[in-house]
């Protein structure tokens, strides 16, 4: 051995007593780090809620209050009525948050994420829910009852859909029968495509054989107006002729019609003289008509003219003939 | 003398019950339907056959009014008459029809009765069952229509294939027609003859009686009958190979067809005229003649009949 000691375990003591020191201090950070985040050293309360079934809780899973994770469940059991408590780990300081409207729901965060318990956020003029109370919960629909949901909306529409595609798939159905038209149709649109080429043609044809017509038809009216126009100056010098014989001629009228008026006046007072005398005539006519009558049976009757006069034929038959 | 006269002249008109009753009027509605029956059969023997049966069916009514059977029985048998004259034969039936539910109540008509019957019966070819109504016609007929009868009941026999029976009864026909004075039934049994005659082979017999027919038938101007007449010698001459004489009477026959307005029959003469001309090898006048037919068709089915 030297005399002299090295100098690496110079005061060798205090620098093992700082290392553990400073080791156990790293320590205790992370376990308070740890404890922290765990929320260890925060205060809690416990609120507690009852469902019909436990499924889809476990211990220890997430509450969340507004997406923010304020507790856990602390534990789920089974009780007398045999449905299940399920008890809230909660941090005090969201406790003012919590109110007596509060519900709690079973969520799934997204669509393949973790279940959690999701707290609604209560009104400010609800009660706080202290430690150890009841918090509502809201069932929510759970995947075979969604599907149960939707397979029952579903269903009517299937069958809906169902019956459209038979009637579309019917050959003997409207939409095929028209179908197979439209495409007779299509297959006919040439022809008629080109009939109505030679339509137009013709039609074009006709009309312009029409114009040419038209246009002789308009050349002989100017002609015929040319040569109206003579007889027109001659049916002027007609008409200022009877305008001046007009007046004298209707002179005349007038006195043909008096006339007419005054035989007429006649021929109504004859008439009104005879008319009442017709029916007296009428009577003493028939009267006279009667008479001759019974004369004349009388007369019939007497012997021997009566042998003369042929007895009134009864019953006279069409003679007959034995031709076919 | 004058004086006696003048006495006998006043002492006739001063008795005048003397000879006999009065006979007494009819009731208005008899007598109505009398006269509409009179007017009726002057129509019918004018050749108005329209006017005819709307009197009778007038007269019929009247009569049917009265119930008076005799009368309503001679109205329905008038109007099968005319009916049958006219070729309505569904209106003869028919009034025949109505007339056997009567027929019973007025057996002064059943012999006119049988004989329409038989006479419908037989132009509808049923001579068989035309033979019992006729051979009953013979058995009620009176004096005057016992000819006519006879000549019906021969013309069924002949239908009926009777030969032997047929010229029997036509034969007595005629004598019963010639007495009675009655030439349309003179005519009719002559025409009868003429055909037995001619069935038999007998040219010269058949040709005599269907001149005998066609002269009472001028008489009578029955235009109808003289066509038949003129056809029945034409026949008569085909068969005795006198083809010119035949083609002669077929267009006779044509013109009195067509002049009595029946262009069926002037075509059918037509008709025989050209098939002459076609067997003579003449097509050209064969072609002119059915030319002539086709016109008489068009205007025929153009004018319709009266």
């Amino acid at each position: 051995m030297t005399g002299k000691e090295d100098s690496r375990f110079r005061h060798l003591g205090r620098k093992i007593i700082l290392f553990v020191v400073m080791a156990l201090m790293i320590i205790a950070g992370v376990l308070i780090l740890i404890g922290r985040d765990q929320d260890l050293f925060t205060k809690k309360y416990e609120l507690r809620f009852t469902v019909d079934k436990g499924t889809g809780f476990s211990k220890g899973m997430p509450v969340k209050l507004s997406g923010f994770r304020i507790g856990r469940v602390s534990s789920i059991s089974l009780n007398e009525a045999a449905k299940v408590d399920v008890v809230l780990q909660i941090n005090r300081r969201y406790q003012k948050w919590i109110r007596g409207d509060s519900r709690a729901k079973l969520l799934k965060e997204g669509l393949v994420g973790d279940m959690i318990v999701d707290l609604s956020v209560g009104s400010p003029t609800a009660p706080l829910l202290n430690d150890q109370s009841t918090l509502a919960f809201e069932k929510t629909m759970g995947l075979d009852e969604l599907a149960s949901e939707v397979a029952d909306g579903v269903k009517p529409v299937l069958i809906q859909l169902r019956d459209i595609i038979e009637y579309v798939n019917d050959p003997k159905g409207d939409l095929k029968q028209s179908i197979r038209n439209i495409n007779l149709l299509s297959a006919h649109l040439d022809e008629i495509r080109n009939h109505a080429d030679e339509l137009l043609t013709t039609g074009r044809d006709a009309v312009s054989s029409s114009t040419k017509r038209v246009d002789r038809v308009l050349i002989e009216a100017d002609n015929r107006l040319k040569e109206a126009g003579p007889v027109l100056a001659r049916v002027d010098r007609i008409s200022a002729n009877l305008e001046q014989r007009l007046p004298s001629l209707l002179d005349k009228t007038d006195g043909t019609v008096g006339n007419l008026l005054e035989l007429s006046k006649e021929a109504t007072a004859t008439s009104s003289l005879i008319m009442p005398r017709v029916p007296m005539l009428m009577d003493k006519v028939e009267s006279a008509i009667d008479q001759s009558n019974l004369l004349l049976n009388g007369v019939s009757g007497m012997w021997p003219i009566r042998n003369a006069v042929p007895a009134p034929v009864q019953d006279r038959l069409v003679p007959g003939d034995s031709h076919e | 003398m004058s004086i006696l006269v003048v006495s006998l002249a006043i002492v006739s008109f001063l008795l005048p019950g003397c000879a006999g009753t009065r006979p007494h009027p009819l009731p208005f509605a008899q007598a109505e339907a009398n006269r509409s029956n009179e007017r009726g059969v002057e129509a019918a023997r004018r050749g108005d056959k329209a006017a005819a049966v709307s009197a009778f069916e007038k007269a019929y009514r009247g009569y049917a009014a009265v119930e008076h059977y005799p009368g309503m029985v001679t109205a329905l048998l008038n109007i099968a008459r005319v009916s049958t004259n006219q070729g309505d034969f569904a209106a003869a039936r028919k009034a025949l029809a109505k007339a056997r539910y009567m027929i019973d109540f007025v057996p002064s008509l059943a012999a006119e009765f049988s004989f329409e019957q038989a006479k419908l019966l037989l132009r509808d070819g049923k001579a068989a069952e035309a033979l019992p109504w006729g051979e009953r016609a013979l058995t009620l007929a009176d004096e005057a229509a016992r000819g006519r009868t006879t000549n019906l009941v021969a013309d069924i026999a002949c239908r009926l294939g009777n030969r032997e029976r047929a010229i029997s009864l036509a034969v007595t026909g005629l004598e019963l027609s010639k007495r009675a004075k009655d030439r349309q039934e003179t005519a009719n049994a002559q025409r009868l003859l003429a055909e037995l005659a001619l069935e038999g082979g007998e040219m010269p017999m058949a040709a005599s009686r269907f001149h005998e027919a066609l002269s009472l038938d001028k008489e009578l101007a029955a235009s109808s009958k003289i066509a038949i007449d003129l056809e029945g010698l034409a026949r008569v001459a085909e068969k005795a190979g006198e083809r010119k004489k035949a083609v002669d009477f077929w267009e006779r026959a044509a013109n009195a067809s067509l002049a009595g307005a029946d262009p069926a029959s002037a075509t059918a003469s037509l008709a025989r005229i050209a098939e002459i001309h076609e067997q003579e090898g003449d097509f050209a006048s064969a072609a002119k003649i059915r030319t002539l037919i086709a016109d008489i068709t068009k205007n025929s089915q153009e004018t319709p009949a009266k």
